[in-house]
């Protein structure tokens, strides 16, 4: 196949933080894993919106197949969506850069897309100190809330570090979108996943992703060696509590579960494609 | 009695990570071992996760009697943050609940094997 043809082309006008949104770029890359030492496109010329946040997908994805496939990925992007990623700092991880952005957010609606190792508990804390909430869209939120919501988010970071058996980057992104008073904030990592190790601690009881993922927030359980660790498994449940008091919605997807938590309700979906590692996306409300 | 910041055991002001809670837990639980009292602040700490106190105070209540964790343990300087007493006090009542279990589970193998 020539340089053109690998090209694959997203025609939904608009990719959301959701599962829909997530399922498109996972179509991408399972088309893309199939080739190795080469170049493949990422048409997004016809997409017209999408939601920033969503770059810690793209670039985890990015990052994927070039180490293991060693294909290296070039993305068109449409012109109503590329200024964002310039100020978010994709575009600088997509050049190579990592997280040095020398583009300045003029409109201050991006939380940078920020790579860390998965031991960088501190930096993280760093992050979101620096970068997360000292963001203009959380100015009016009390100082109660900003600290819970730290608490939160640092304990999603400490869950990979805990769980996810991997090495590989842990990249963040977030948007504030001040018209809707929202905040999105997404967190992927591309470690094994919440089954392989649901599974055996449950004896094979748990054995889908969907269910891995609703085991692990219930509050009670964990896989961690408690021997070494203490007991525990009450992180994620805090945050689908906060979640679930506050009007926000909490999503965890993990290989081929997508499992949305708001309003005290739980949807379950299906992936086509699974996803390699996981995925936490927090949608803030009435900020 | 003994008075110690967290900060200074662990070497941060932030209380995040498992394997921090841990150096936590081996400092507190020679004092536990001796049976002297231990005051520890959480002044000066900045961030606090389920995973550090699970791994430090969840711990120790899952490895000795929780009774005695009690009496020896004291944690003061969490007036501030009414999130990490609660994170404390779901660390010491899932610690509490694995020494329950793992006491049953000794006495079942004891009376198996005798």
């Amino acid at each position: 196949m020539s340089e053109q043809e690998k090209k694959y082309s997203i025609y939904q006008s608009s990719l959301e933080t959701n599962h829909i949104g997530v399922s498109e770029f996972l179509k991408f890359y399972n088309w893309a894993k199939q080739y190795s030492y080469t170049k493949v496109t990422l048409d997004l010329l016809s997409v017209n919106y999408i939601d920033a946040n969503l770059s810690a997908i793209i670039i985890s994805l990015v990052h994927k197949l070039k180490i293991e496939r060693k294909v290296w990925v070039y993305i068109e992007f449409s012109n109503s969506t590329i200024s964002v990623f310039f100020r978010n700092g994709l575009m600088a991880h997509l050049q190579g850069k990592g997280n040095d952005n020398d583009i300045y957010d003029n409109r201050q609606s991006t939380i940078a897309l920020t790579a860390f190792s998965p031991s960088e508990d501190e930096q993280f804390c760093s992050y979101l100190r620096n970068h997360f909430f000292a963001h203009r869209g959380l100015a009016d939120v009390s100082t109660t809330v900003k600290s819970s919501l730290k608490n939160h988010y640092i304990e999603v970071f400490t869950n990979v570090g805990l769980h996810a058996n991997t090495s590989l980057p842990v990249f963040t992104c977030g948007q504030y979108f001040p018209e809707k008073k929202q905040l999105r904030f997404t967190l992927v990592d591309l470690g094994e996943g919440f089954l392989p190790k649901i599974h055996k601690a449950t004896n094979g009881k748990v054995s889908d992703d969907k269910s891995a993922i609703i085991w692990a927030t219930e509050g009670i359980n964990t896989t961690k060696d408690i021997a070494v660790f203490g007991p525990g498994g009450t992180g994620l449940k805090e945050i689908k509590n906060y979640c679930n008091n506050n009007n926000g919605s909490f999503h965890i997807c993990s290989g081929l579960g997508y499992v949305n938590m708001l309003n005290k309700r739980t949807i379950e979906n299906n992936l086509t494609n699974p996803f390699p590692g996981s995925i936490v996306n927090i949608i803030m409300r009435n900020i | 009695m003994s008075n110690m910041f967290l900060k200074e055991i662990i070497g941060s002001s932030s209380a995040i990570s498992p394997r921090t809670g841990q150096i936590a837990y081996s400092y507190v639980s020679a004092f536990i071992e001796k049976d002297e009292v231990i005051t520890i602040s959480f002044v000066g700490i900045t961030e606090c996760t389920s995973a550090f106190c699970n791994s430090f105070v969840g711990k120790l209540y899952m490895n000795y009697d929780p009774s005695k964790v009690d009496t020896l343990l004291i944690i003061t300087g969490l007036e501030a943050n009414p999130i990490w007493d609660n994170k404390i006090h779901n660390a010491r009542l899932l610690g509490s609940n694995e020494n329950v279990r793992n006491v049953r589970q000794t006495n079942i193998d004891e009376l198996i094997l005798s």
